[in-house]
């Protein structure tokens, strides 16, 4: 039987099948996490015995003084309960149209000097970084972050997210 | 005030009233609920002096919400996945402002916490012990991420059984295992750093 499926098994806290208890007597590693499970276990139970605060007096009322009072934050919460990434969607959307539309529309001819240099060195920045990537994959992340090529977005975007 | 749950026939009326936009008949839903919303909110954020705002703060999304209430659940458990929600929310954003430190701890406290955990089964045997391990416990949720706090809580301190989680946070019972395991798992390697630590 696997650790991992004991330990699911055994921090439940019911009676333990026969193999599972036979398991965790002959794993030092399972018997060490049902002990420390047990030990936090019992802490978080504890907790359960405080009181928690009362409502003051006039709780009801101040919260129908706040419902009369503040229309306002009723929208804000109707905005809330929606969901903000619907809005956020929604404003993406139409940011992306306007982008489009006052674009100029794109012909052969393009302006010289400074930009077209600018484009050659992100182009020449983005093939050596899919070197870079292709050798030593994300452990150059730093080189892409910094480097000026348009193909980093995707790359920070990722190391955005935790 | 009234504490026990209200007669479920006056209580339909209330929400009857609410949605067709009578503000008043919301006053006898929060006299009814704000004990146990008081509660949860307390088991969740630990913090008395923050729980009363956030109930303030659930009523009005309650009541902002109520016309989404269509009785398939109870108006509790309905009023107890805002409740924990809007925790939720409010645990992530504390999270990231407020870290917590294993050696905050006093020394004393350290060494009951170690005694106590190469004999869970003594429980604390005195007080000392049980203040030093309640001590430890407030810190590793504190360092929970939210998600981990909301189903510990959930579990271990509103008592709630896996089927009622899955109702309350909208998962499936299978996800309810999951994330329950993996809670537990962090908060255990979260011990053992802080065991390791010194
Ligand atoms: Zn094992």
């Amino acid at each position: 039987m696997r650790c991992d499926a004991v330990r699911q098994i055994v921090e439940e806290g019911m009676n333990m099948p026969p193999a599972v208890a036979a398991h965790v007597e002959s794993c030092s590693g399972c018997k060490g996490y049902l002990r420390k499970w047990e030990t936090l276990r019992g802490a978080l139970i504890a907790l359960r015995a405080e009181d928690p605060p009362e409502p003051s007096i006039g709780f009801t009322t101040r919260v129908m003084h706040r419902l009369e009072d503040n229309p306002a934050e009723l929208g804000q919460q109707f905005i809330d309960q929606i969901g903000r990434r619907v809005v956020y969607a929604t404003l993406m959307v139409a940011l992306m149209l306007l982008l489009v539309l006052m674009l100029p529309p794109s012909g052969p001819y393009r302006s010289s000097g400074i930009s077209e240099s600018v484009l050659v060195q992100a182009q020449v920045a983005s093939l050596s970084n899919e070197q870079i990537l292709g050798v030593d994959g994300a452990d150059n992340s730093e080189q892409m972050v910094s480097s000026p090529a348009p193909a980093t977005s995707d790359n920070s975007g990722g190391r955005g997210t935790k | 005030m009234v504490h026990s749950r209200p007669d479920p026939s006056h209580e339909a009326e209330w929400i009857r009233l609410c949605k067709s936009g009578e503000k008043e008949a919301f006053a006898p839903l929060v006299d009814a609920y704000q004990r146990r919303v008081f509660s949860i909110v307390f088991h969740f954020v630990r913090r008395r002096n923050d729980v009363e705002d956030l109930v303030q703060e659930i009523f009005m999304k309650a009541f902002a919400a109520i016309e989404s209430y269509n009785a398939q659940s109870s108006f509790g458990t309905w009023l107890n996945r805002i409740a924990v929600n809007h925790c939720y929310d409010y645990l992530r954003r504390q999270r990231s402002s407020r870290v917590t430190y294993f050696w905050e701890m006093s020394e004393e406290g350290q060494r009951q916490v170690e005694a106590q955990s190469h004999n869970p089964a003594d429980n604390g045997s005195n007080s000392a012990e049980k203040l030093a391990i309640g001590d430890l416990i407030n810190k590793l949720l504190a360092r929970a991420p939210a998600e981990d706090r909301v189903i510990l809580t959930l579990k271990e301190i509103e008592d709630r059984s896996v089927e009622e989680i899955s109702e309350i946070m909208g998962l499936k019972l299978s996800t309810v295992k999951v994330r329950l395991h993996r809670a537990r798992k962090r908060m255990i390697r979260d011990l053992e750093k802080w065991q390791e630590g010194r």
